[in-house]
């Protein structure tokens, strides 16, 4: 992943490109509400009174933001707040990258990574509408190659693997809420995950490797008995691409991205827009950022189009193309006129999927800790009772975040929908949790949620 | 042998004569619904083009010889938006599968038969908290199986309480059917409870035989809803197909419901087929104990499984339930009765996924009513239906659901005896079905 536009040669032409588009931004939010060259053409735009937000209160918001930036918590920020399908508050902050001083623009693109996987549940769901696959269907009904997989149960007096026959085959519906018994290698420390870490799936050369290593590595838990943050929706995407006849990249932009206009979202940064794509930056240890990676996230060049599209991590986008995303999420599946889902399908992608007895507090993956009221749905956490889960959203909010920081909810009660883009890698609990704190901000400023 | 080329003489002319008269329906009555009215998919909020997918995944079936042929009706707030028909009524003939074709219903007739009941029970003929040997006193001392001895002899015991009304109702009073492993499913079997003479030779044999399990403690799909046949008709002093007739039935335009096809609409009537060893249809030839011979009226009418009916006729008895217990000004229930029936009454510690045949395990989100299943958490029991939702379907892969929060009904037709591939049918045309509705609000 090193940034090839960081190399002085195509530094200057790029900073012309970039000026150019400075200056095309500037001018077109002095021409508001005059139509297009805005990025967020076809979105509507309202005063936050209009659909009961107080702009004095989102003020917060902003500083939050400032703060953020201010302290090196990120580089930049991108922020959408949206109410009743239209645009609150669109404002970037920050640096796209520090060393050069480029800006945060509007349009900048940043990596998704597990933010893909709210995507691939909806590629998912698109084939289950049209009667491709049920929730109680086994995995091995789409894959035959997980026909006969072992599940771990623990080590012998030699220290050997003990394996057994799982109990029941592992169902999609298992699957699509990372209860099916695959782990990802990367954040655990059993040892089925460094079977995982032995054989790398995730840096498999396509999609069919991945799968055939998989085959061989035994679950790491009875399936339905564990929440295991996982590959499985790498293993989705698989699936998206038997069940199609279709790679999953093309899958994606025909049903998804075209019809909702996300003009960015793809699997790689195309060579004449990486002037737009942030730098991203890891917590340094001693403070601030740094551009050195560190941690446990494998780097991946996103300059070109990658053999394996990872369907759990693979996807770069604007925060507005993940707004037009969120917002069909949040309209029911349709956005201006485009339907992708039925309301029905949204609702039961957007529900709790994993038994209450797991939603112990036990299982979580980063500051994500499943918990009553607190569950995961189909590729995406719900909060089913928000007191409960200590939360000030709406019943039913689902959503998620990806490895660089990015984050969006989707809030069906109050029909509020968010979307924070950073790239800030290793953010953890004694980072600023923009998340979390962004939540606060914006429903102390829901003043009035009957508009 | 002439006998029998005059048989197929016979009902090739039988056939001709169908198609004809489909044809002059066709001129005289456009659809079989037309009683109905009939709109267009959006102006209920349904998508035309995503309805595709339901003919589509029908038709599929039809096109891989899956199942021989379908007639299909969807509804929204009481109007019918499509029927659809496809494949063939018969393979052997190529007769083609019409609107007014009758299916075998099998277990779709447990509805009906609930409703019956839920008839006498708003005359107060019962109430739920009734022993069920209040109204069969040859139940009167049934014992209950709890296991073999060393020397392989039935343990038996007393029940911890008389089996209830509500229990025979929702499966859970300690019947079976005598399909399954069990010692007391082998006593069905050999007693031949199915194939009894009449109702009451029914009862005589069950009142010997023990409960499978102690009342109230398991659900276990059985007779239960042939021996509310039996009460039906001692509470009404019918029989039941003169009481279905008279009480649903007729009221609801059901013109060819029954328990068996008369000879004169013998042509309209669907051949049952079954996938063999290969997955190929070959003709069902009967024989695993349930009605077969639809040919008379039986001297023992099934409450559990013995109806035939048309899709619409189906159709008309589903949209009175979702109506709240009316159609077309015809009063069959009253609100709260249909409710009460298709509210869960399985308590929690049989929803645990311990319970149920194929693809209907009970579970959270999903238990049983009274004579059908009921949906009452659908993302909980992973279905795009509105909250409670009821169903059920045929041994024949026939099903429905009424969906009172969305107030959809919908009914489909086949008919492929026993095969495990029915239920993942039915549940994948919930999916299509529900990716069709894009504006619930509608």
């Amino acid at each position: 992943m090193r940034i090839i536009w960081r190399e002085p040669a195509t530094r200057a032409a790029l900073a012309a490109l970039l000026f150019a588009c400075n200056l095309q931004c500037a001018l077109a939010q002095q021409a508001k509400p005059q139509p297009p060259a805005h990025p967020a053409a076809g979105l509507t735009e309202v005063k936050p009174e209009t659909v009961g937000f107080s702009t004095e209160r989102l003020e917060r918001l902003h500083t939050l933001m400032r703060q953020a930036v201010e302290q090196q918590q990120v580089a930049g920020v991108v922020t959408i707040l949206a109410r009743h399908g239209k645009v609150v508050d669109y404002r970037a902050y920050g640096m796209r990258d520090m060393a050069a001083g480029s800006p945060m623009g509007k349009d900048t693109i940043f990596r998704d990574y597990s933010m893909t996987k709210p995507v691939t549940g909806v590629a998912m769901m698109i084939l289950y509408e049209e009667g491709k696959w049920l929730p109680s269907d086994p995995i091995a009904k789409f894959i035959p190659e997980f026909a006969h997989l072992k599940v771990y149960k623990g080590l012998d007096a030699d220290g050997k693997m003990i394996l057994a026959d799982p109990e029941h085959a592992p169902t999609m519906r298992e699957l699509m809420s990372h209860t099916a018994g695959f782990t990802y290698g990367i954040f655990g420390n059993t040892p089925v995950d460094k079977m995982y870490r032995d054989v790398s799936p995730l840096s498999s050369k396509n999609l069919q490797e991945f799968i055939d290593k998989l085959a061989k590595l035994p679950l790491a838990y009875e399936p339905g008995k564990g929440w295991t943050y996982s590959v499985s929706m790498d293993i989705e995407g698989y699936i998206v691409e038997k069940l199609s006849g279709k790679p999953l990249a093309a899958f994606m932009r025909d049903e998804i991205f075209k019809p909702l206009g996300m003009k960015d979202a793809a699997f790689h940064v195309p060579l004449e827009e990486l002037n737009r794509f942030a730098s991203v930056y890891w917590v340094d240890p001693k403070g601030g950022l740094t551009a050195k990676p560190t941690g446990v996230i494998p780097a991946r060049d996103f300059t070109i189009e990658p053999t394996m599209p990872s369907g759990g991590g693979g996807l770069v986008s604007t925060a507005e193309d993940y707004y037009r995303f969120a917002q069909m999420l949040g309209n029911g599946g349709v956005l201006n006129g485009k339907r992708i889902l039925a309301p029905a399908t949204v609702k039961l992608m957007g529900s709790n999927h994993v038994p209450v007895e797991l939603l112990t507090g036990q299982y979580s993956i980063g500051l994500q800790v499943l918990r009553p009221g607190f569950g995961y749905g189909y590729n995406c956490a719900v909060v089913f009772d928000p007191p409960t889960a200590n939360l000030p959203e709406g019943k039913g909010t689902f959503f998620w975040d990806g490895a660089a920081g990015t984050w969006f909810w989707v809030d069906p009660t109050n029909d509020v929908v968010f979307v924070g883009m950073i790239q800030r890698m290793g953010g953890g609990p004694t980072t600023w949790n923009l998340e979390y704190q962004s939540r606060s901000v914006v429903y102390q400023a829901l003043v009035d949620p009957r508009k | 042998m002439r006998i029998i080329r005059v048989a197929w003489v016979f009902a090739g002319l039988m056939v001709m004569q169908g198609v004809l008269q489909a044809q002059t329906q066709k001129a005289v009555m456009p659809n079989p619904v037309a009683s109905q009215a009939t709109v267009k998919p959006e102006t209920v909020g349904f998508s035309s083009e995503r309805l595709g997918r339901l003919h589509a995944l029908l038709q599929d079936e039809v096109d891989k010889k899956q199942i021989s042929g379908f007639v299909s009706i969807l509804a929204r707030h009481g109007k019918v938006v499509e029927v659809r028909n496809g494949g063939q009524r018969d393979i052997a003939t190529g007769a083609a599968m019409t609107k007014d074709a009758i299916f075998r219903d099998y277990s779709m007739t447990k509805p009906v038969t609930g409703v019956a009941m839920m008839i006498l029970y708003e005359q107060g003929k019962w109430l739920p908290s009734d022993p069920i040997s209040k109204f069969i006193p040859e139940f009167a001392h049934l014992k209950v199986f709890k296991g073999l001895d060393a020397d392989g002899k039935m343990i038996l015991a007393d029940p911890d309480h008389a089996p209830t009304m509500r229990e025979l109702m929702s499966h859970s009073a300690g019947f079976t059917y005598g399909f399954g492993a069990t010692p007391v499913d082998g006593l069905y079997r050999d007693a031949k409870v199915l194939q009894s003479q009449n109702l009451q030779a029914m009862i005589d044999k069950l009142a010997k035989i023990p409960l499978l399990y102690q009342p109230g403690s398991q659900w276990v799909y059985s007779v239960s809803m042939d021996i509310e046949g039996y009460i039906v008709e001692k509470l009404s002093g019918q029989t039941l197909p003169d009481f279905m007739r008279d009480h649903i039935f007729n009221p609801l335009g059901m013109k060819d419901a029954g328990f068996y096809v008369p000879a004169q609409k013998r042509a309209r009537f669907v051949t049952n087929y079954r996938p063999d060893a290969q997955g190929n249809l070959v003709v069902d030839g009967g024989g695993i104990g349930l009605p077969a011979d639809f040919s008379t009226e039986p001297t023992m009418p099934s409450g559990g499984g013995g109806m035939v009916s048309t899709a619409e006729d189906y159709y008309r008895f589903a949209q009175m339930l979702a109506n709240g217990g009316t159609l077309n000004g015809k009063r069959i229930l009253a609100p709260a009765t249909v409710r009460q029936m298709t509210s869960n009454h399985l308590p929690p510690s049989l929803l645990t996924g311990a319970f149920g045949g194929g693809m209907h395990v009970m579970r959270p989100g999903f238990g049983y009513g009274i004579n059908c299943a009921v949906v009452y958490d659908p993302p909980e029991a992973n279905l795009p239906d509105g909250k409670g939702t009821f169903l059920w379907d045929g041994a024949a892969g026939t099903w429905f659901w009424v969906d009172p929060t969305n107030d959809v009904v919908f009914v489909t037709m086949i008919q492929r005896m026993g095969s495990p591939d029915n239920h993942h049918l039915q549940y994948t045309s919930h999916a299509v079905v529900y990716g069709a509705l894009v504006d619930p609000a509608k």
